[in-house]
């Protein structure tokens, strides 16, 4: 995802003269491209978050298309308000890039992992948030990106991601919601990059004769409600998978269109606990001890529609 | 453009009745001692200084100014008045329900007000970011960004000073609001030993020093920018309540709203009497 992103950012750079990359200090070598074709647009703003936030805010209102790039916990926690005050309630087209969301920095630790990101940013207004489930939509963010008028957030994951999608022809708009494997046993809902290890949970319940549908959100805000409430009273089942914790994610959205249905529905949503790992793990790792690796996925998920089967079957009786 | 005041009797007019309206502005809210305090200055500024009126304020070649001590705006919304930048008859609605003059600058509410500001520590980096924005379209103008002594101890405002330096921009201008009293003590006593034109001249910034409510002083300072590559900063010497002798370096007056008692008062004062 990262190198697709540097790709994208590199074409839109080049003929769009509005583009300024500023980096926290971190990218090395992989913003070069952009530094040799103009250096001036290229800005390493040290290791100064909060300021950086402000400085593309002015840049932005001064006309620009600024791009502001940092390890995820650094560019959205770090400088919160700033992002808040500065980029959405003062209206700022800048797109901030965190790279590394989830577990995707394993290994280096809770001062790493940007498994809190989407839920501290989605109680901010104004701020179109993005988190993409493979390279090609990557790509896709960063050309909308040129026709923002408010801020943005791009969630990235690290440089491992495989593509989902073939080609970027037959990615989907990753403005709307988009079913990325039909099924009739219930359906999976989740977002981001995690969308490969559920496509593997769903091949693991198609094994046992379970085929729920697979549906990928990648524009978390502003939300799909109307979609997800479409889609929720179509299915009887309903589980939501995300890399991140449960406060402000995918799954609480989905679970308050669910409540608010009044229907009934069997819901579950998988997240990441929110405390810290007592030691240090790689992000397969840490994304089974979370419940969240493709077996385990495919476990809970058999378990909620057998549930709903059996209520459905005492129903019939 | 600008046209600065000449005669002595019409600054004191005018800087008497900015403090009125603001006297006035002040009647349910606090802050007046801190608007009090930075007034001359946004007054300089406008009248004698920035390239920017209301005819121009969208013009991208415009001047901006940047009150990052959001809670002094007081004397901002009145000097934008007494400039014909929004009606007079909106500071009467100061702070009540449906205004857009807030207690803090609201965003894309009021003509002249570049940003909202009220957390501090955010104004230098957006009006640094600003500065470069022009820099790299070629436009040749500048930002001027109002910051309090107090705001200084954010530590946001530093990291802004060194991405200014660093960033070459001999186009913008800090100017610090020293009245030496933040919000519950003395900023000697919060911050002891800090010198600010030390941390300054450390960020590699042009440092210079004015009296902030000398308006002529401060007419012919402000616009001087520093040399080729070097951002300025003025250490302006304020008090904080100027103008109004019991509310002068009283922190009551940072919170007291003005009632009509206080405000027969002050305005006595100001009259001479």
């Amino acid at each position: 995802m990262r190198d697709a992103f540097f790709s994208e950012l590199n074409s839109l750079f080049r003929h769009d003269r509005r583009v300024v990359f500023l980096t926290g200090d971190l990218g090395y070598k992989l913003f070069d491209q952009l530094k040799e074709f103009d250096p001036a647009r290229v800005i390493n703003c040290g290791i100064r978050e909060a300021a950086m936030i402000g400085y593309a805010a002015g840049l932005a209102k001064s006309g620009l298309l600024p791009f502001v790039y940092s390890i995820t916990p650094f560019v959205t926690l770090r400088c919160l308000e700033q992002i808040k005050i500065d980029l959405c309630y003062n209206t700022a087209n800048v797109v901030v890039v965190g790279v590394g969301g989830g577990f995707a920095y394993g290994p280096n630790g809770p001062t790493h992992h940007g498994i809190d990101d989407v839920g501290a940013l989605s109680c901010l207004p104004r701020l179109t948030l993005w988190t993409p489930c493979d390279p090609h939509e990557v790509r896709l963010c960063v050309r909308a990106a040129a026709t923002l008028d408010r801020p943005a957030y791009l969630r990235l994951g690290r440089n491992k991601e495989p593509n989902i999608f073939a080609s970027l022809k037959q990615t989907p708009d990753i403005a709307k919601p988009a079913v990325v494997r039909e099924g009739r046993d219930g359906v999976i809902v989740t977002s981001g990059f995690i969308l490969h290890t559920v496509l593997k949970a769903a091949d693991a319940l198609a094994l046992q004769g379970i085929y729920p549908a697979v549906v990928r959100i990648t524009t978390f805000r502003p939300f799909p409600a109307e979609y997800a409430r479409l889609l929720t009273a179509q299915f009887g089942t309903v589980m939501t998978v995300e890399e991140h914790i449960a406060n402000g994610g995918l799954g609480m959205e989905i679970a308050r269109v669910v409540a608010e249905s009044g229907d009934g529905r069997h819901f579950r949503m998988l997240t990441i606990p929110a405390e810290f790992p007592d030691a240090c793990y790689d992000r397969d790792t840490l994304l089974a001890r979370s419940g969240l690796d493709a077996d385990a996925i495919a476990t809970a998920y058999h378990g909620l529609f057998r549930t709903q089967e059996t209520a459905k079957t005492d129903r019939d009786d | 453009m600008t046209n600065p005041l000449k005669d002595t009797a019409s600054i004191s007019l005018l800087l008497r009745e900015l403090r009125r309206d603001i006297i006035r502005m002040a009647a349910h809210s606090g802050h007046v001692g801190v608007a009090l305090s930075c007034v001359d200055i946004v007054a300089a500024l406008y009248t004698g200084v920035l390239n920017c009126t209301p005819a121009t304020v969208n013009d991208p070649a415009r001047d901006r100014f940047i009150l990052s001590k959001g809670h002094g705006c007081m004397a901002l919304y009145a000097v934008l008045a007494h400039r014909g930048f929004i009606d007079r008859r909106l500071l009467d609605t100061y702070g009540q329900n449906g205004s857009v003059l807030a207690e803090h600058p609201l965003a894309g509410k009021v003509s002249g007000v570049e940003c909202a500001t009220g957390s501090l520590g955010h104004g230098l980096a957006i009006g640094a970011g600003m500065a470069q924005g022009l820099k790299l379209q070629g436009i040749d103008a500048r930002v001027f960004v109002l910051l309090g002594d107090g705001e200084c101890n954010e530590g946001s405002v530093w990291e802004a000073a060194a991405l200014a330096r660093a960033g070459n921009l001999d186009n913008l201008v800090a100017i610090v609001d020293g009245n030496g009293l933040q919000a519950c003590g003395k900023y000697d006593e919060i911050s002891p030993g800090s010198m600010l034109a030390d941390s300054w001249k450390s960020f590699g910034w042009d440092v210079a020093e004015a009296d902030g409510h000398n308006y002529q002083e401060l007419v012919a300072l402000l616009g001087q920018t520093a040399g080729a590559g070097v951002p300025r900063v003025f250490l302006c010497n304020t008090v904080k309540g100027k103008g109004i002798d019991f509310m002068e370096r009283d922190l009551e007056w940072h919170y007291r709203p003005v009632n009509s008692d206080d405000r027969d008062k002050a305005f006595r004062r100001l009259s001479g009497a």
